[in-house]
């Protein structure tokens, strides 16, 4: 446990390798070191105990670099407000239902023995499986963070329980589209063949409709597919790269060697891992989750009602761009982007 | 000090404290209203960069709003994120700007589409709010809303006013459309919070297209949204501590002025109760598009005003008020103390006139009562005045005296001349204006000459107002018994009491006189030193009342036989010198001392009896015999002992071979002295030898003088000077021990034991302690008292026999033996040896010597021998020179023989040679055998 590792350093940390210098110089001096360690272990004991405690329910496991970049969010925001403790459900690498459960369950119990002020939860599975079966409208406030473009299916909002959505930038992507190429009227949406891709597709052309635009898409499930699908959709004013979680035999190198020999229309994206195949990416970060899950703990812990907390989407985004794609396209950038983005591949 | 003068004075003091007062309140009020002007400006000063400063604020309010709107006017759709990252900046430059928000005009068509859309952004179950009892409900129905859309700070609280409709508030709501239709900045207070949260809103409008519409209808339907800035109002307004400051918002229809914040900062940091002024100013601020009035007051603390001006002010002033008072009172003081000074001189000057009518009362009865002659002249010298005194020494009554010159009233001379005194100085007095004493010997002589009086006189001159002389006082005292009282003195210090002759002091005084005169006309000087001859006997036999009598009858003998003007005197004892003055033959010396040895010849008549006293004169003359009065002395002296020395009642005249002779004495006298010390003596042992058995049995100590300078000196030199000097005690102490220790030497080296004898003088057994002496050498030399004998004198016992036999009987008693020495030579009284415990006769070597060819010596060698056989005594000779000396001897029972023919004295280290020799050849080895 962090927090015991952390409790056992305190006890061995001011001066402990120069107790027995101490003892043989001076046994007043020993006397005084003893009670000043004494005053300080007491004094960091009453901290601990007055100390608000925090847990994180990760749902996934440590080393999940989107989880781990909420994390962060959150240690840095939370530090000096509450002692952390985290928990991991490990749904990730486990995803079949009976295991989360299971996990579920033992989250529960954790958090009936070690009483935390305020639960963190990161991550549809902690909410679908943990928060909304279990805590629902329950004293112990949770704040959510990581979930995907609603929290209808969970039942939110509940009285314990706020936090942030995770939404794709769909219109500021549209926005940097238009900057580029000027006039846009159809677009691929090229990813994956899984049910989660076809569910952000219609949110994309949903909102590049209002504007005018046609967005086609193109599911596919092979490496060979996305490279065919890929081809076809050179002929639009726009491709977006959506996710390629999904197609087994994705080959990276085969892939961005492809990119690189027929990508004439532009690319866009809103995942980090698909930026070398993508001239323009938008993202989200992870951080940002994080961060405002722990600004809403600190301020329930603060004495603001969970319920009255508004449960927001995030906002922020880095630009990316792919410059041998681009400089190797018939595109240039407005000053604008080039100079705001991070420039990647040169 | 008077009543008045008091007054007067208290008076003076209160003007001048008040003129004081006055002016110390001048200056202070100056001080206070310069200290104030600027304490005034200062604070116009601060007011002024207070009032910059919120326009400034006001101003970037402004700027802000423009800048933001120029911000939807460049993008075509601003987003959330771009309008993040503005606010951010603008909200770190401006804290005092709360938060900025964006809110989107919405239809009432619109709202659901509006709403449904946001909620698919992602913001579950959105609607429009409005405010009810303090919380978000569900905005009523209006034809247009302004819900916040973009809200900076973004945090869960802010978060809450998402969606919030800002024209669900009428002041906002106004403001909102004010800002619309001028297409400027308007401002608006939240009326239900404003008191409490101390802020406002500013709004400004956005509209579609690049530029801003000309027309307020216009401007209704083309705009978009509005940007509004809440402001803090107490954050804008602060850092200005100490000042009560109210800004106040022009209304837009120009009716009334809105409040924006009234805040009251001086309670932060200073207490209002002692505020002593307060300075208001009013300030117009026109923004663009809005009009401010700003109200600053500014408490003026007495910590603001420069008390250092007051203060020096202060102390200025009652310094001068200070030196006023001094000064008045100095004046006053000075008035007084001339008022006062003129009563005490008044009071000084009647006081001292009495005084004098007392001091002339008191003087005149001195002068009339005083023991002291008094004269007083005029500048003249003629007298006006004389006292009783004075009319008593000189014979003149005061009458008769008045105006004559003081030179024919006071007649003095000079004692010895007796010649009149010159009387200049009575004028020389007046003249030079001095005191002029005469202490000289001089006396007034009376008017008929019949008495002289012993007077000092001292003259001053009399000085008048000016420093002028009025003439002189003449003090004479009369020291008539001083002088006779100085006259026996100087007699008795030089005159000797008994005989009423010079002493030695007026002696010497005399002869240096005479010396100092030097030879005259070929003529010379004389000192005889005369010295009776036995007159200690005299004093000792008849008492020294006797002696005295008889040196007053010498004195006067020798008196009437010189001449007039020769000087007799008395040194001391029966010692008297003569001076005999300007002889002009050396025999006319003999012939005064003749005179002067036949005086003597007749007796002297003393209490009834004849005297027959002689006297031995030594005579020294000047200049032969000495140019000093004390050589003189010294060689009459000399003379005098030479004449003793020739048998008395004679006279010697000094010799120049009685001088060497007197050295040699005097060098040997001082050698002597240090003999024993230096140990330059040395004895000599000479044997007595038993006549019969041939065997030495004694031996006689004789002392040797061995001296690096003089060599070998003879005992009959040195022993006489010994004995006169007084240095025979100690060297017969010496003897006596050196001659013990050796005896005892000898027989610590196994010798036979003999005896030593030692030779007693007269001066050490009358003189000194034998006994004492004899036990002291026993004691220290551990020596047997029968190995010492002491050899004496017919004469040293005779001197004061009955004192000899307790000294011989207390010897005797200790078992020392005893010997007459150069028995047959002096009295050699039978009865003596009878009482005497003297145990052995010594025959002197001169009997000795012609023993054998003089009948009459050889009859008292035998006559010695037979009185010491008959009185049971032992008999020794001396000086025995042959074997028929030796053979007469021992024929007549001599018992000891000592002389030559045995042996010569001999050091230490062969008289013990010698008695190991005989002591083993045990019989006698006569010295010629030996040598």
């Amino acid at each position: 446990m962090d927090r015991h590792s952390y409790q056992s350093n305190g006890l061995q940390l001011p001066g402990a390798d120069k107790d027995r210098q101490y003892s043989i110089h001076s046994k007043s001096g020993f006397h005084s070191i003893i009670i000043f360690l004494g005053l300080v272990l007491s004094s960091m004991l009453i901290n601990e105990a007055n100390a608000n405690e925090c847990l994180y329910v990760s749902s996934y496991h440590t080393g999940y670099e989107w989880n781990d970049g909420i994390e962060e969010g959150i240690e840095k925001n939370l530090k000096g407000t509450c002692t952390l403790d985290k928990f991991y459900m490990d749904s990730k690498r486990n995803p079949n239902a009976s295991f989360i459960k299971k996990m579920a369950i033992k989250t529960k119990k954790y958090i009936e023995k070690t009483k935390p002020d305020i639960v963190i939860a990161c991550d549809d599975n902690a909410s679908k499986y943990l928060i909304m079966p279990y805590y629902k409208n329950d004293k112990l406030p949770f704040v959510f963070c990581g979930i995907n473009w609603t929290v209808e299916e969970y039942g939110y909002p509940y009285s314990n329980a706020t936090g942030i959505i995770e939404i794709a930038p769909i219109q500021p992507l549209l926005k940097v589209i238009k900057s580029i190429v000027g006039r846009v009227k159809t677009g691929v949406y090229l990813s994956a063949d899984v049910l989660t891709e076809h569910k952000d597709y219609q949110r994309y052309k949903s909102k590049y409709s209002e504007q005018g635009i046609n967005l086609k898409s193109a599911f596919v499930k092979t490496n060979e597919g996305w490279k065919k699908a890929f081809l076809e959709a050179q002929n639009a004013d726009f491709i977006i790269l959506n996710n390629n979680s999904g197609i087994n035999d994705w080959n990276k190198n085969n892939i961005q060697e492809f990119v690189s020999n027929h990508a004439s229309t532009l690319t866009v994206t809103n995942y980090d891992w698909m930026i070398p195949y993508a001239m323009l990416a938008i993202t989200k970060l992870p951080q940002e989750q994080g961060e405002w899950a722990a600004k809403v703990a600190q301020a329930i812990l603060s004495g603001e009602d969970p319920g009255e907390i508004p449960i927001v989407v995030n906002r922020r985004w880095n630009i990316y761009v792919n410059d041998p794609l681009i400089d190797a396209s018939t595109y240039t950038l407005p000053s604008t982007i080039a100079s705001k983005a991070v420039h990647r591949g040169k | 000090m008077t009543n008045n003068v008091k007054k007067y004075s208290a008076f003076s003091t209160y003007v001048a404290a008040l003129i004081g007062i006055f002016i110390t309140v001048s200056l202070v009020y100056i001080a206070f209203n310069i200290s104030f002007e600027q304490a005034k400006e200062k604070s116009n000063t601060k007011e002024f960069i207070i009032k910059d400063g919120i326009t400034q604020k006001i101003n970037s309010i402004d700027e802000a709003l423009y800048g933001m709107r120029s911000l939807f006017d460049a993008s075509n759709e601003v987003e959330t994120d771009e309008f993040r990252l503005l606010s951010s900046n603008l909200l770190e430059r401006h804290t005092y700007i709360k938060s900025s928000m964006y809110l989107k005009l919405t239809s009432s068509k619109d709202r659901k589409l509006f709403e449904r859309n946001t909620e698919d952004d992602g913001y579950i179950n959105y609607s429009i709010t409005e405010i009810s009892n303090n919380k978000f409900i569900t905005a009523s129905l209006r034809d247009e809303y302004f819900p916040v859309v973009f809200i900076e700070p973004y945090t869960p609280i802010s978060v809450k006013q998402l969606g919030y409709d800002y024209l669900s508030i009428d002041t906002f709501k106004a403001s909102i459309y004010h800002a619309i239709d001028t297409a400027q900045a308007a401002t608006a207070l939240e009326a239900a919070t404003s008191q409490n949260k101390q802020e406002f809103v500013v709004f400004i409008a956005v509209y579609a297209g690049k530029s801003t519409p000309e027309t307020i209808k216009e401007r209704r339907k083309t705009t978009t949204g509005v940007i509004a800035l809440r402001i803090n109002a107490e954050k804008l307004l602060k850092s200005h501590s100490g000042h009560e400051i109210t800004l106040d918002h022009q209304s837009y229809n120009n009716a009334s002025r809105n409040t924006l914040l009234h805040y009251d900062f001086r309670s932060t940091n200073r207490e209002s109760n002692r505020t002593i002024n307060l300075f208001k100013n009013k300030y117009r601020i026109n923004t663009h598009s809005d009009t401010y009035f700003l109200e600053i007051k500014t408490p003026l603390f007495w910590n603001d005003l420069d008390l250092s001006l007051i203060g020096a002010a202060t102390i200025s002033g009652l310094i001068i008020t200070f030196l006023i008072i001094l000064q008045v009172k100095s004046i006053v003081n000075r008035n007084n103390e001339l008022h006062r000074r003129n009563n005490e001189t008044k009071k000084l000057v009647e006081a001292r006139t009495k005084e004098l009518a007392i001091e002339k009362e008191r003087a005149l009865t001195t002068l009339e009562s005083i023991a002291d002659a008094v004269i007083t002249t005029d500048e003249q010298g003629n007298i006006d005045y004389l006292n009783p005194i004075a009319e008593s020494i000189t014979g003149w009554s005061r009458e008769e005296a008045f105006g004559l010159p003081v030179h024919e009233v006071f007649n003095v001379q000079y004692e010895a001349t007796q010649t009149a005194l010159d009387y200049g100085l009575v004028y020389e007095c007046i003249e030079k204006a001095k005191v002029v004493k005469i202490t000289d010997n001089v006396m007034v002589i009376n008017k008929n000459n019949s008495h002289e009086t012993a007077v000092e006189i001292s003259t001053a001159p009399i000085k008048g107002t000016k420093e002028n002389i009025n003439g002189a006082v003449v003090v004479s005292h009369d020291v008539s018994d001083a002088r006779r009282l100085a006259r026996e003195m100087t007699h008795l210090a030089t005159h000797d009491d008994l005989t009423a002759l010079p002493n030695r002091i007026l002696l010497m005084d005399r002869l240096v006189q005479a010396i100092s005169r030097g030879p005259w006309n070929d003529k010379y000087h004389a000192v005889l030193f005369l010295d009776l001859d036995r007159f200690k006997l005299v004093n000792d036999a008849h008492g020294h009342d006797v002696g005295d009598e008889l040196l007053r009858h010498v004195a006067s003998r020798l008196v009437s036989c010189l001449r007039e003007g020769d000087t007799v005197s008395r040194l001391g004892g029966d010692e008297f010198v003569i001076i005999l003055r300007d002889l002009s033959n050396p025999s006319d010396v003999r012939k005064i001392a003749d005179k002067i040895i036949n005086t003597f010849s007749t007796p002297f008549l003393l209490v009834d009896e004849e005297f027959f006293s002689t006297a031995s004169v030594g005579i020294s003359l000047y200049p032969k015999d000495g140019q000093s009065a004390l050589d003189l002395m010294k060689k009459a002296d000399i003379a005098m002992y030479r004449a003793k020395s020739l048998g008395k009642n004679n006279f010697v005249l000094y010799s120049e071979e009685m001088g060497k002779q007197d050295a040699r004495e005097l060098t040997l006298e001082t050698d002597l002295r240090r003999a024993i010390e230096r140990n330059e003596f040395e004895l000599y042992y000479q044997p007595q030898v038993d006549a019969k058995k041939g065997i030495p049995i004694g031996a006689e100590a004789l002392i040797r003088w061995n001296n690096p300078k003089h060599g070998l000196v003879s005992p009959l030199e040195f022993i006489p000077l010994a004995e006169q000097t007084g240095l025979i005690i100690p060297i017969s102490q010496w003897v006596m021990k050196e001659a013990a220790k050796q005896c005892k030497y000898w027989q610590d080296l196994g010798l036979p034991p003999i005896r030593v004898s030692v030779n007693i003088s007269a001066i050490q057994f009358e003189r000194g302690n034998i006994f004492k002496d004899v036990k002291n050498v026993l004691k220290k030399t551990n020596l047997a008292p029968e190995y010492l004998e002491l050899e004496l004198t017919e004469g040293t016992l005779a001197t004061n026999p009955q004192a000899a036999i307790n000294t011989l009987n207390k010897l005797n008693d200790i078992g020392i033996k005893l010997s007459i020495d150069d028995f047959g030579t002096g009295y050699s009284s039978l009865s003596y040896l009878k009482q005497f415990c003297v145990s052995t006769l010594k025959i002197d070597r001169c009997f000795v010597k012609d023993v054998l060819t003089d009948s009459d010596d050889a009859a008292m060698c035998t006559a010695i021998i037979s009185i010491a056989h008959n009185l049971n005594l032992h008999v020794i000779a001396e000086g025995v020179e042959d074997n028929d000396q030796l053979e007469f001897l021992k024929k007549h029972e001599c018992n000891t023989i000592q002389g030559y023919y045995f042996s010569k004295p001999l050091p230490n280290d062969q008289f013990i040679k010698y008695l190991k020799n005989h002591h083993n050849q045990n019989k006698i080895i006569p010295f010629q055998q030996k040598s």
